[in-house]
């Protein structure tokens, strides 16, 4: 009796996993496809590259800001995790072609350039400080920003910081 | 026999149930990644335009939020933006923001043009304002604007 209520349950569980797994796929598939219906054509997959790159630095930047206010995180993890920002730009900025795309993704690039100058002027390191604000400002500048001042940047930022709730991180001047 | 038709009922029922389940979870998950895509793309474009606009200079500016409301356009034939009204009230505000652009540059009619849109977005969420009290909300920005921007 107890031999083959065990062979039941077993049946039934890799009946469930199997079943489970399929329509688990189909339903997935499903949904995607009712999401990207109306974009299978060619402008439909430049605005899928523009859509996929802007929600995932959105979500990195907003996962590191998070994480970098944790007092607990070292001087080395915060520095990765704004790492993190310009290795997604670095890997999917070629995929879009639309101009205006391409300058916001270069403002966000300028904003983490800012950032790492922050963090390297808060532990010390001045001339790396200095190295990514020079890259930061010929960023901005290059976007149309008008003032590229070194004050001006930082105080952006802060302010930056404060909306993402990030002030603990650079915020000391 | 016997021992086929129990294999068969235990196979049967757990395939049943498994198939519920694993379209229930694919729907729920396939359905909250999307919507957290949307949401995570709407609000990084919209900050990221909108940054650009206060610091860049206006063909930058009209670059980014012409970008935006265009973005916006697009994202609202996704299946997860149907809901979306927060990216309509983006979109409204962002022709707001064009319309104190081109009244500061003196293109009072692309200006009125702008003005109008943003009141059609608004509409599409269930909100009419009147076109004075949209011209109130450019005169604000472009007051604003003149605030912050450095004497020439």
């Amino acid at each position: 009796m107890l031999k083959k209520a065990a062979l039941f349950g077993l049946l039934f569980l890799v009946g469930a996993g199997v079943g489970s797994f399929a329509a688990y796929r189909f339903s997935s598939s499903r949904e995607r496809a009712l999401e990207w219906r109306s974009f299978d054509n060619p402008d439909g997959h430049e605005f899928f590259r523009t859509y996929d790159l802007i929600a995932r630095l959105r979500l990195a930047d907003m996962g590191a800001t998070t994480r970098l206010q944790n007092p607990k995180e070292s001087h080395e993890r915060r520095r990765e995790y704004l790492h993190l920002i310009l290795d997604i730009v670095q890997n999917d900025r070629a995929g879009v072609t639309d101009p205006a795309a391409l300058t916001l993704i270069d403002v966000e690039t300028g904003v983490t350039y800012i950032r790492l100058a922050m963090l390297e002027e808060a532990a010390g390191d001045l001339p790396a400080s200095q190295s990514w604000m020079q890259k930061a400002q010929s960023t901005l500048k290059q976007a149309g920003w008008k003032d590229c001042s070194y004050a001006h940047l930082k105080e952006i930022v802060q302010a930056q910081n404060k909306q993402d709730s990030c002030d603990t991180l650079c915020g000391k001047s | 026999m016997k021992a086929l038709k129990f294999c068969g009922i235990a196979l049967a029922s757990g395939l049943i149930l498994g198939v519920f389940f694993g379209g229930y979870i694919g729907r729920t998950w396939a359905a909250g990644g999307a919507i957290l895509w949307e949401v995570s793309a709407a609000a990084g474009y919209e900050q990221l335009a909108s940054l650009q606009s206060d610091q860049a200079d206006p063909d930058h500016a009209r670059q980014a939020l012409l970008g935006f409301t265009d973005f916006s356009r697009s994202m609202t034939k996704l299946h997860s933006a149907q809901g979306d009204k927060a990216l309509l009230v983006d979109t409204g505000r962002t022709y707001l923001r064009l319309a104190a652009i081109e009244e500061l540059a003196g293109n009072s009619n692309l200006s009125h043009k702008y003005v109008l849109d943003a009141q059609q977005s608004f509409k599409s969420m269930g909100r009419k304002i009147s076109e004075q009290d949209l011209n109130q909300q450019v005169a604000k920005i472009v007051a604003s604007a003149r605030l912050s921007s450095p004497p020439s």
